[in-house]
């Protein structure tokens, strides 16, 4: 007679939930395979309610799967790899965009120009640096002699403080004094030049008086 | 079991990695179940078999985002599946409805009796779970047809796995109730 009525109206909660918990635990048994156990409460209506439930639980599980209709398996299939297909497509479209972007790439016109004028200025540092070290080895008579004296000239102007500038200067002087006499003792250089030279010297260094007049 | 989840991970990886094979592999290990999950849940005018066809298609846009240790991966498909569900309602004007906002595919009414003979088939069971409410039907076709706990039900009606057993408990005494007046007829 209760059978129609909503238990969980009919009870109280935790009634309902232990009913609940009862019927779950049966239906565990029975989707392992157990038999539908004969009594699962002392209320002999709840014991009816229950078994019908499980009744009607043992029919649900006993359904056949529904089959999906031919062909919407390899139709579904074919579409995502479709699908897939553009996918990556458009993964490698992207990437390549990237690239592209980048600009460092041979493949466009301004990354060949960025990629030249690198190669350009590495090329012209170790051209200077070969040029500048080889002058400084220099001896007078040698074509690049004159760079050597330059060099030194430029460094001289480019010291700001007059003290250092008296010390470079000196140096300088002196390098240029052992250098003539080297080239002389290596024959490279005439003799009589060279005596010339050293006589001329203190007047070729205008900065020295300079020093001497602050001094 | 273990083996066979292992397997699994590996395909899923494949996958991640833009592997046609492992695709066209899952595919064909989870169409039927993404299908009967579409044939009990679509309302009228929506087909299940289109429904599937889009999961997989979002599959595809979102293995990329499938974490195997924090879930598994026919929870995640059902996951993927219930928010195409729900779109798919939305697209057409239909709201996605909870037991509170009343069942949304009702075709029976609760007073017409089902004989036992109808659910013993697919479209049969189909038309009983139509008198129940969403979210009893859900229960019902998660536990007993798709044969998951009540956890794993609850984790995606968003209830807790007592809450489940209620439900569970409800939708199979109001179905009882229906077969048991259709065979006394």
């Amino acid at each position: 007679m209760s059978a129609d009525r909503d238990p969980t109206r009919d009870r109280d909660y935790v009634h309902v939930r232990d009913h609940a918990r009862d019927l779950d635990d049966a239906l565990e048994a029975l989707q392992h395979g157990k038999s539908l156990p004969s009594e699962h409460s002392s209320d002999a209506a709840e014991t009816a309610r229950l078994r019908r439930m499980l009744e009607t639980a043992q029919a649900i599980l006993n359904v056949p799967n529904p089959e999906p209709p031919s062909g919407t398996m390899v139709e579904s299939k074919a579409r995502m790899m479709r699908l897939l297909a553009e996918k990556k497509a458009a993964d490698a479209r992207h990437k390549e965009a990237v690239i592209e972007d980048l600009g460092m790439g041979f493949r466009k016109a301004h990354g060949r120009g960025v990629i030249l004028t690198i190669l350009l200025i590495v090329f012209s540092f170790i051209l200077a640096s070969t040029f500048v070290v080889s002058a400084l080895q220099a001896l007078p008579g040698s074509w690049l002699y004159p760079a050597k004296l330059t060099i030194q000239e430029i460094h001289i102007g480019l010291t700001f403080d007059p003290f250092l500038r008296g010390e470079w200067i000196a140096r300088y002087h002196q390098t240029r004094l052992e250098d003539l006499q080297k080239a002389v003792a290596l024959d490279r250089f005439p003799q009589a030049d060279a005596q010339a030279t050293m006589t001329a010297m203190p007047t070729l260094m205008p900065v020295d008086n300079n020093l001497n007049r602050s001094q | 079991m273990g083996t066979n989840r292992t397997d699994e991970i590996l395909m899923i990886q494949r996958a991640q990695q833009g592997d046609a094979l492992a695709f066209a592999r899952l595919h064909d290990r989870y169409y039927p179940v993404i299908y009967r999950y579409y044939y009990y849940r679509a309302h009228p005018g929506q087909s299940p078999v289109e429904l599937t066809s889009d999961l997989f298609i979002r599959m595809v846009d979102r293995i990329g985002f499938y974490k195997p240790e924090s879930d598994h991966f026919l929870d995640w498909l059902f996951s993927l599946a219930r928010s195409i569900l729900r779109e798919d309602l939305f697209s057409r004007g239909l709201r996605f409805s909870r037991a509170e906002e009343g069942p949304a595919m009702q075709t029976r009414q609760p007073t017409e009796p089902l004989s036992s003979k109808e659910v013993s088939t697919a479209e049969g069971l189909r038309q009983a779970l139509a008198l129940l409410t969403p979210e009893e039907r859900d229960v019902l076709i998660g536990k007993l047809v798709e044969r998951r706990s009540s956890r794993a039900v609850g984790r995606e009606i968003g209830r807790s796995a007592a809450a489940v057993r209620m439900l569970q408990y409800q939708g199979l005494h109001k179905l009882g109730a229906s077969t048991l007046k259709g065979s006394e007829e």
